[in-house]
């Protein structure tokens, strides 16, 4: 089964779960725009990917991590990165430096409760890509905005021309993206990170020395693959990149989380 | 409540064929809670909060001793088990419940719900993922 056809079949099992349950929903479900749709209304996942008017691919939609059964890829094609562990389909792991490992080691044993996720702080682009919240692109000709329902992240790709900041600029959590298109690949490039970031949940580094290269590409309506590629010499000994596919949420909406509304975990941490 | 059992075994079957994503809200299981401390609570639910980052409930119930305990329950965030077929009323004050899950390594009465089962038969599936 295709991921769009396992997309459509999984919403399909879902609206069938709901369709008992009056109020299971945060809203009635409204109805995506700009999606191709069928005779009888459904969403056509398979169609060509929608285009905005000056015939750049439409990434706009709500969009969750795809389901288990997603593409492998080909030979040559990146491994796919998981949640917990980018490296997790690397035959050696991923290649970190010493004192990077022994972090991350350090990292695991205690339980990952300093992932800036558990104290309600931004938890970086590979996390937000992984995470199994959805989150909602919102594209114009000039920037690409990126909602997450996770942590509530926000984050903006410009797409109007102006370059990375210079090296004076302060680092931010979300670093700075600027993006452009090589065909219908959204190319970013990011830099300008916080130092002491984590790439997943086990705890992989980043560091302020990190460039990130990130490739969207929407395949059709109902999927999306983003190939990153992560430069960051302090913490690896060379670049590497990785694999995230995405699947259209079409006819819902996010849920609001704000997460410092009654935080009680981390008194419990260790 | 024909209707409300019927949901809930839906949901069920869908967490259980792997069709919904995993009830990660905001921490690993292990930076609270061991999966080598496993417990089952019967009590009655005294308060239910709605809230990010996890919905909590807390369960009034006879401790060891005889004496009478408050257990604090963490579920993953609102967003995650609405998606799952939860309302927020799901649970309520008043309901008698069996809370099958896991304790915190360091508070001895807050727990991770791994399962709800109420007095009237529905189980409340929470999808806990223990790392």
């Amino acid at each position: 089964m295709t991921p769009a056809a396992h997309a459509k079949g999984a919403a399909l099992l879902i609206a069938a779960a709901l369709a008992g349950s009056p109020v299971s929903a945060q809203w009635d479900p409204y109805p995506t725009g700009n999606v191709p749709r069928t005779e009888t209304g459904e969403v056509d996942l398979d169609a060509p990917a929608p285009r905005m008017p000056d015939g750049t691919p439409d990434l706009s939609g709500i969009w969750q991590r795809a389901s288990g059964d997603q593409d492998a890829g080909g030979d040559g094609d990146p491994p796919l990165a998981t949640f917990w562990d980018l490296g997790a389909n690397f035959e050696d792991g991923l290649p970190m430096r010493d004192w990077a490992r022994e972090l991350r080691d350090q990292r695991i044993a205690d339980g990952m409760k300093d992932n800036p996720d558990a104290h309600c702080l931004p938890i970086g682009y590979m996390q937000f890509h992984l995470h199994p919240q959805p989150r909602k692109i919102i594209q114009t000709p000039d920037v690409v905005v990126i909602l997450y329902e996770a942590n509530y992240g926000v984050r903006q790709i410009f797409t109007d021309g102006r370059p990375l900041p210079g090296e004076d600029a302060l680092p931010w959590w979300y670093g700075y993206s600027v993006g452009r298109w090589e065909g219908d690949t959204l190319v970013v490039e990011s830099t300008g990170f916080t130092d002491g970031g984590w790439l997943d949940v086990q705890g992989s580094p980043l560091t302020d020395e990190a460039k990130i290269v990130e490739r969207f590409r929407r395949l059709d309506t109902g999927r999306m693959q983003i190939d990153v590629t992560i430069d960051d010499p302090k913490a690896y000994t060379e670049p590497f990149t990785v694999r995230v596919v995405h699947e259209l949420m079409p006819d819902t909406e996010l849920i609001e989380f704000i997460c410092l509304e009654n935080e009680k975990s981390t008194r419990h941490f260790d | 409540m024909k209707r409300v059992l019927a949901t809930a075994t839906a949901v069920s079957l869908v967490c259980s064929a792997g069709l919904l994503p995993e009830a990660y809200a905001h921490h690993a299981f292990a930076a609270e809670f061991s999966r080598d401390l496993p417990i089952e609570v019967t009590g009655t639910v005294t308060k239910v909060e709605w809230m990010n980052p996890h919905a909590r409930f807390y369960v009034e119930a006879t401790g060891e001793d005889g004496e009478t305990v408050v257990w604090d329950f963490e579920l993953t965030s609102p967003n995650v088990l609405m998606r799952r077929g939860w309302k927020r009323d799901s649970l309520k004050p008043g309901d008698r419940v069996i809370v099958s899950g896991w304790r915190a390594r360091n508070a001895p009465h807050v727990g991770n719900a791994g399962k709800v089962m109420l007095e009237d038969g529905r189980e409340l599936f929470t999808g806990t993922v223990t790392d």
